[in-house]
């Protein structure tokens, strides 16, 4: 067993409010630069819709990902084979369009104009031409359904939906959606990593994040034809990729990056877990049917004494693997099960985890034309769901219902559960029953709801210590940077220092 | 193997030249007078005749009799041993340099003593009856099919026996070396008979002087039977050949090929991303 530590993430959907504040404070601290201004390390899409880049979901055009072969795993565009052929060309790079154009005003005109008959106007600008533009895209643009008939009528989600539920889906007061914030997923077997020709990507020994070497990035780009959700982007400025970075340096000194930590609804959490490296190829290579178990069986149990050995043998202090044990991460994936990685069928081991979205199964348009919030047991039950399971599972089952049915029914009962202790307007008889058929504890319950619903900051943001100095001490010899304050130069600037 | 026929296909060039040029030379009736040094009339043969003659009127450069009574000594061997600095800045070179149709006299690389030798020998013939032509069979006894041998050594086709290269290699002649014509990096050579002459022709193909030909074919000699037909194919070359025609085929093939190019390009990147956005929004103007 190679136990290694990562730095784990989940998002409860359910909490999600949609405000753009993530992808804010991401866009403010990190992609505020020539040449980053379309990018949106973190964005927050509405589903069903095609996100951002447009449509990222769909393989068939952008061919990110693993696909399984028979003698293994195979990158769907930029393989060792068809990369090489194609290294000067590669057919399926998004757009620019795709993304949008990124824009700002012409405000200074709001102050220069001359006098005349007409109230001046502030023209949208190209930041990339700086020449006017027409506004026709943006990172958000399909935002609450907006445009929906032809953006989120294109979810690829909805292939195997079918037209009975994707009407229904659309029906004007019927119309159901939810937030699906996005970042890096850190994976453990990232196809970006597989496929750069420079070796500018790499997965941090110490905590799995993903990070991309401005040094080495020779722009082939095939990490952004090999993300499968989309997630690395070119810059046209200085000609690197770039991608998030899980605000190491904040992780670094003990602080949420930047988006968990400006999360209005909470929904953001982050803590270490233990996996064993040594099953990551075989469990890379299960059927889709059940990616998605034996992805979660790779995250080891940090109380495991076997565990901590074999974790302690690889150099994981004890602070981290105690770290690992308060991880809420843990808890929601593998003790509770109810988050789940999105897109699992890419293969790439995604290690953000999302809770998926029980939504209010209440208030549908009745016969009459009324809305109609009454249901015979309250809350209603997983079967009246509005979204249909088909889509969730595509989504985070990778096709497997079954993970998500768990997921949704456990959440269901726990909401019983809190609702019967709260307010006793259920019966308990009826609130224990419900938990026990989704498999699950009253004390397992009340765990959740705490987690779920309090979720103090300490406990959603379980930042282990990084513990920089050992890694650092395994390429660079520290006595070097002796007498130095603190701020060694690590490479001298041309011009000289 | 290929060393070793390249020497021997050597030895018999030396053996050859040496009864084709030799061989009269120490044959013929002893005239009165002195002798000349066979090697210095070798050398002469090889370096001078396909320019010069002595007493038999001017060719591609000046009749050399009686030199020495129009010039300086000093005069005559600079100019064998240096004639591009002499042609460069000596006023009496320069005119003729113009009178002769500013063809330059090539650089020999001759030392001081073979320059001496040869202005020797140049005295020496203008006064004594001494062959110093090479041995040499008119172009006009050639056949269609000497024409024929001499275009397949021209464009290469057939492989001369020194293994020298072709000559289309750098030269071009109008109507031979199929669509595209031979190379550029040398003298388009179609009326080269008419300029230089069937016996200069003879002499700059057997024993070449030209800066970079000469190197080249010093280790490949071109065969006397070869030199023969080349000969006869550019003799056919200059009569046959029209004024330089009007080379828009190769315009027009360049550009329909450019078309046919990016057609492959197009259809081998036929299913290439094209933009994922615009394909899910109505066409500009329709009515959504």
């Amino acid at each position: 067993m190679d136990v290694r530590a990562q730095v784990s993430m989940v998002f409860h959907l359910d909490k999600c409010i949609g405000c753009h504040t993530c992808s804010v404070a991401c866009k403010n601290v990190w992609t505020d630069r020539r040449g980053a201004e379309y990018m949106w390390w973190n964005n927050v899409e509405t589903k069903p819709g095609t996100g951002y880049p447009t449509g990222w979901e769909d393989q068939s055009k952008y061919k990110g990902g693993f696909e399984k072969k028979e003698d293994g795993l195979e990158l769907r565009a930029v393989g060792k084979v068809r990369g090489a052929l194609t290294v000067f060309h590669n057919p399926n790079f998004p757009v620019i369009d795709d993304y949008y154009e990124p824009f700002t005003f012409d405000y200074q005109n709001l102050f220069d104009a001359k006098e005349g008959a007409d109230q001046p106007i502030a023209r949208p600008v190209s930041m990339i031409t700086g020449k006017p533009m027409e506004i026709e895209s943006g990172p958000n643009w399909d935002d609450d359904l907006a445009g929906s008939k032809h953006y989120a009528a294109h979810d690829p989600n909805l292939a195997n939906v079918s037209a009975e539920e994707r009407e229904a889906l659309f029906d004007i007061e019927r119309l159901v959606f939810f937030y699906l914030p996005r970042i890096c997923n850190h994976c453990l077997n990232p196809s970006c990593v597989a496929a750069c020709p420079s070796g500018a990507l790499y997965k941090r020994g110490e905590d799995g994040i993903v990070l991309l070497n401005q040094e080495r990035c020779r722009a082939w780009r095939f990490c952004v034809t090999a993300c499968p959700y989309k997630k690395t982007y070119f810059n046209w400025s200085t000609g690197k990729s770039e991608k998030c970075i899980l605000c190491y340096p904040r992780l670094e000194s003990g602080q949420a990056p930047a988006c968990f930590h400006s999360c209005v609804g909470r929904i953001r959490y982050l803590g270490m877990v233990l996996y064993d490296a040594d099953r990551i190829e075989q469990v890379a290579q299960t059927e889709d049917h059940d990616l998605v178990d034996a992805q979660r069986s790779l995250i080891l149990d940090p109380n495991d004494p076997k565990v901590i050995a074999d974790a302690k043998r690889n150099g994981i202090s004890d602070d981290v693997i105690a770290s690992a044990q308060r991880s809420p991460v843990y808890r929601y994936v593998i003790e509770w099960g109810l988050a789940l990685p999105l897109h699992a069928e890419h293969r790439t081991l995604p290690m953000l985890f999302y809770v998926p979205p029980l939504l209010p199964v209440m208030a549908q348009k009745s016969e009459n034309g009324h809305y109609d919030t009454t249901h015979d047991d309250f809350l209603g039950s997983i079967d009246q769901y509005r979204l249909p399971l088909q889509y969730m599972a595509s989504m985070f089952g990778a096709g497997n219902e079954a993970p998500v049915r768990y997921a949704l029914r456990k959440q269901l009962a726990v909401r019983y559960y809190r609702r019967a202790v709260t307010t006793g307007d259920i019966p308990q008889e009826q609130a224990d029953r419900l938990l026990k058929e989704a498999g699950c504890t009253p004390e397992e319950a009340d765990r959740i709801y705490h987690l779920t619903a309090l979720a103090p900051f300490d406990d959603r943001f379980v930042i282990p210590p990084m513990h920089r100095e050992e890694a650092i001490e395994m390429l660079d010899e520290p006595l070097e940077a002796k007498g130095f304050a603190g701020m060694g130069i690590r490479k001298r600037p041309e011009r000289g220092a | 193997m290929a060393n070793a026929s390249a020497w021997l296909s050597l030895a018999s060039t030396l053996v050859l030249s040496g009864t084709l040029i030799g061989a009269p030379i120490q044959e013929a009736p002893a005239p009165e007078g002195p002798q000349a040094d066979p090697a210095l009339v070798d050398l002469y043969v090889r370096k001078c005749a396909s320019c010069h003659t002595v007493g038999k009127g001017a060719r591609v450069g000046p009749d050399l009799k009686d030199v020495d009574q129009r010039r300086e000594r000093r005069w005559i061997v600079d100019l064998i041993r240096e004639p591009s600095k002499m042609l460069d800045r000596d006023p009496d070179a320069r005119k003729l340099l113009q009178e002769f149709n500013g063809v330059r006299m090539p650089d020999l690389g001759l030392t001081a003593e073979q320059a001496n030798g040869l202005a020797d020998l140049i005295v020496l013939a203008s006064r004594y009856p001494i062959d110093l032509s090479p041995a040499f069979v008119a172009v006009t006894e050639a056949t269609a099919e000497d024409v024929a041998r001499g275009r397949d050594l021209f464009t290469g086709r057939m492989r001369q026996k020194g293994g020298g290269p072709s000559c289309s290699a750098c030269h071009t002649v109008q109507n031979a070396g199929g669509f595209f014509g031979g190379g550029t990096l040398a003298k388009e050579l179609t009326h080269s008979f008419a300029v230089l002459g069937d016996e200069g022709l003879d002499a700059a193909l057997a024993n070449p002087s030209f800066p970079l030909m000469k190197d080249v074919f010093a280790d490949h000699p071109l065969e006397p039977d070869e030199v023969f037909a080349l000969r006869a194919f550019l003799n056919d070359a200059n009569r046959s050949a029209g004024t330089d025609p009007d080379r828009l085929d190769i315009l027009i093939v360049g550009l329909l090929g450019t078309v046919v190019v990016i057609l492959i390009l197009n259809a081998a990147w036929a299913r290439r991303l094209r933009g994922v956005r615009h394909a899910f929004l109505p066409k500009r103007g329709s009515q959504s």
